[in-house]
């Protein structure tokens, strides 16, 4: 009974590994960068982390913990409280629509699925934000983003997979 | 009959779960949306939720960050071994000019002093400040923000002037009870009053996530040129007069561009300013 009982502990806590990954890697971002590194190079991590997991453990990684991701950055940031959430919800809707064209393929169709998600999702988190304060934001700054978003993929990518090796290996 | 009965509850309740599964993400679209009109509202749930979220997150961002901080005064401690010989002939220089105007700011000090007895001229208040230290930050298109630790600093109050040595970098937006959050002048949400130093002109300067901050609500027929001083005008009593923001790059039609003197995207330690204006 207790050994069912320290299972079934273990097994939620290796379910929670993404959530808690993704959350770590979201407030590293927002350490203030030193001179050495270039303080515009800013990717939207929780993208990068929430589409991984959607397309590689859609079975543990549902929508309540994309929300629980969506709100730690909505609060975290100083964008609109509520743009975060909107966004990512129109992330895991492309996501989880185009998941049978990307999943169990190869590493490049996946880095072209994210390609494609992550400009609509920015698009529409730089018109939702551009509507709340009535005046529409530069869009290089948001290319920019999304540019080092997409940069930023197969590096986040590998450590996820450690992750996933690693921490959930006997899930 | 207890057992229909249970059995017909579980399939009432399974079939909420269901249609609440199915609709979770309309839900949530509703739920995000309902929270950016509060947020638009400006209620004080939202703004203190947001300050318990920056005192819960504060600390976690602050102890990650220990690794990037002590990389960082390594990298410091090598560049500025390798430099100190020329900011060493620099600072030589600078200190014989230095000698200079101390000589020359005595002499217009007195002056000044005894023009104001002269006038009868009333003093503005003496800003008092207090130096905080930043713990996180966000410069992306979508805000500009940094978070500094306020825990032991009294008196911080939203609204309240932040600046580096080089000029202004922002204001308080929210206060926790241990970190606070610091709007920069190039977040859009920033609208400081300032004047032009060469022909006192008033003008509001207007962030819009950009590096470069907006100058607006200046008449048209004004002279702005490249290479302008903008410097704070202390109207409405918030911030005090005089503090250096930056300078005009560039004067287009209805797009005047100012870069702000303080590089704001590499801020370690700022300067949080009290002051009142009605206080004498």
């Amino acid at each position: 009974m207790k050994d069912l009982w320290n299972d079934n502990i273990k097994i939620h806590l290796q379910h929670m590994m993404p959530v808690f990954f993704s959350i770590l890697f979201i407030l590293m971002f927002f350490i203030p960068s030193y001179p050495f590194v270039a303080e515009s190079i800013r990717p939207c991590i929780s993208l990068i982390c929430i589409y991984f997991w959607l397309i590689n453990r859609p079975d543990i990684f549902g929508i309540p913990y994309v929300f629980m991701i969506a709100l730690v950055e909505d609060f975290a940031s100083s964008s609109p409280v509520g743009s975060d959430i909107f966004a990512i919800l129109v992330l895991y809707a492309i996501t989880t629509s185009i998941y049978k064209f990307v999943s169990n393929k190869p590493f490049n169709i996946v880095w072209c699925g994210f390609i494609f998600v992550a400009f609509i999702t920015l698009v529409v988190k730089w018109l939702v934000v551009s509507i709340y304060y009535s005046q529409f934001l530069a869009f290089s700054n948001v290319f920019f983003t999304f540019l080092s978003t997409i940069a930023f993929y197969p590096i986040f990518s590998i450590i996820n997979v450690y992750i996933h090796v690693y921490f959930m290996q006997e899930d | 009959m207890k057992l229909k009965r249970r059995r017909l509850l579980f399939l009432n309740f399974s079939k909420i779960r269901q249609l609440t599964k199915k609709f979770a993400i309309i839900i949530l679209f509703i739920f995000a949306f309902v929270f950016m009109l509060i947020s638009k509202t400006d209620t004080i749930v939202i703004e203190k939720t947001s300050s318990v979220a920056g005192d819960l997150l504060g600390p976690i961002i602050d102890t990650l960050s220990i690794p990037a901080k002590f990389i960082a005064s390594s990298y410091n401690y090598v560049s500025s071994l390798r430099k100190t010989y020329e900011e060493n002939a620099k600072l030589k220089e600078e200190n014989k000019v230095l000698h200079e105007l101390r000589n020359q700011i005595r002499a217009l000090e007195i002056e000044n002093r005894l023009l104001t007895q002269l006038l009868n001229y009333i003093q503005p208040p003496q800003a008092k400040f207090v130096t905080v230290r930043i713990v996180a930050s966000e410069n992306d298109a979508f805000s500009n923000s940094v978070i500094a630790y306020t825990g032991d600093v009294e008196n911080i109050k939203s609204g309240q002037i932040v600046l580096t040595q080089d000029g202004v970098i922002g204001r308080i937006e929210e206060v926790g009870k241990n970190y606070s959050k610091i709007y920069l002048i190039t977040d859009i949400n920033s609208k400081i009053p300032v004047i032009i130093e060469r022909n006192r002109v008033r003008g509001i300067l207007a962030g819009d996530n950009t590096d470069l901050v907006k100058l607006v609500f200046t008449p048209i027929s004004t002279d702005i040129r490249v290479g302008d001083r903008i410097i704070t005008s202390g109207v409405a009593g918030v911030f005090p007069p005089g503090i250096p923001v930056g300078k005009v790059v560039s004067t287009g039609k209805n797009n005047i561009r100012i870069k702000p003197y303080a590089n704001i995207k590499n801020v370690e330690y700022v300067k949080v300013i009290e002051y009142v204006a009605d206080e004498n």
